[in-house]
């Protein structure tokens, strides 16, 4: 084994190329080859698989994005997940009760987005603080889906104060306000 | 029996464990970049240790410098057969229902899950975007370069940075949210 090969094999850039499949082919059999007979460099990969593992999982329960494609509600809704879906017009908002078997809140959040390539979601969320989500591609003309998992659903604030979500044009330097939701659940089984 | 043959077995049985400890990760971190699933991939070290262990007990394995290549070679193996089991088993959950065949959600309010949640604060949503696209719909980088209205370079870029980024942030003492 030489240290070139060791020394690539360790790095970053190769253990997230490996991990993310774009090692070609001889790249690939270079660094499995590698690894399986590298101590040091097996650790790292070692490590690198956890993180893999747990973000998959996690991708996997609705946990990553808090704004997300129509496709991925279909592929959520395909693999199992108790979805429970909310309409909410612009000016209006969600007051419902999550239902006992839900794994998965999500939010279809009206509004007029046509011409927008862009928006700013902001998520204020009272004493938890603004969570702004920048330059999220709109996927429709006349709806932002947003989701929530359910162990993400503060029991504290359940039901005692509302969050707010706003709607923004990033792609447009005045930003202006495309729509305002007040979303609450109220009460957890 | 003679005096020598329980050293012998206690030899070969020390000699399985130290195959065993040094490649089980190994092959378990293959499996996750092969199989795309941590219990399939459990079940892949579980599969492939075993027949090394067999081979080693049978004198197959005549070389022990190149074992790591046997190993190796073995998971590429199992692998291939692993997959064939899994579009039969794909086949039967079109037809019989995710509901009854599906695996467990894992649970993800472990302590585990929660700093790692918290470091996805940092994460811009494009770069998240990419993640969930890489790592859960197995798209490929010119695949959520279209989605995304971008490059395939510029999507490397995004996936590579959110996950440096998430490395340093886990390694941190502590980490807080902030605007994405």
């Amino acid at each position: 084994m030489s240290d070139a090969t060791c020394s690539w094999a360790s790095s970053w850039d190769a253990q997230i190329a490996y991990a993310s499949g774009d090692l070609d082919g001889a790249e690939q059999d270079r660094f499995e080859a590698h690894v399986f007979g590298c101590d040091a460099c097996a650790a790292k990969l070692e490590l690198t698989a956890v993180l893999v593992t747990r973000l998959r999982a996690m991708a996997r329960t609705g946990s990553i994005c808090w704004v997300i494609a129509p496709r991925l509600l279909e592929r959520f809704k395909q693999s199992g997940l108790k979805v429970q879906e909310e309409v909410a017009e612009p000016g209006g908002g969600l007051k419902v009760p999550l239902r006992r078997e839900t794994d998965l809140m999500v939010g279809h959040l009206r509004g007029d987005f046509r011409g927008r390539q862009l928006v700013d979601v902001e998520f204020h969320m009272g004493s938890l603080g603004v969570q702004v989500d920048k330059d999220v591609p709109v996927d429709r003309p006349d709806e932002i889906i947003i989701a929530c998992t359910r162990h993400l659903l503060q029991p504290t604030t359940i039901g005692q104060e509302d969050s707010i979500c706003r709607v923004v044009a990033a792609d447009d330097p005045a930003k202006p306000l495309l729509g305002e939701y007040r979303l609450c659940v109220t009460r957890v089984d | 029996m003679s005096r020598e043959r329980p050293r012998q077995i206690e030899q070969s049985t020390t000699d399985e464990e130290e195959v065993c400890r040094r490649f089980a990760k190994r092959i378990w971190a293959y499996g996750v970049r092969h199989l795309g699933d941590e219990a399939e991939a459990a079940d892949l070290t579980q599969q492939v240790l075993m027949i090394v262990v067999e081979a080693l007990r049978e004198n197959r394995i005549h070389d022990r410098d190149r074992i790591d290549s046997f190993v190796l070679g073995t998971c590429r193996l199992v692998v291939l057969d692993l997959n064939r089991a899994r579009s039969r088993r794909e086949l039967a959950l079109e037809k019989y229902g995710r509901e009854v065949l599906d695996g467990v959600v894992p649970s993800i309010d472990s302590p585990d899950f929660a700093r790692l949640f918290q470091c996805l604060h940092e994460v811009e949503h494009r770069a998240r975007r990419v993640l969930v696209m890489t790592f859960y719909e197995n798209l490929s980088a010119d695949e959520i370069a279209v989605d995304l209205q971008t490059s395939p370079g510029n999507v490397r870029v995004l996936r590579h940075r959110s996950l440096a980024q998430l490395r340093e942030c886990l390694e941190r003492p502590s980490c807080g949210g902030s605007e994405s």
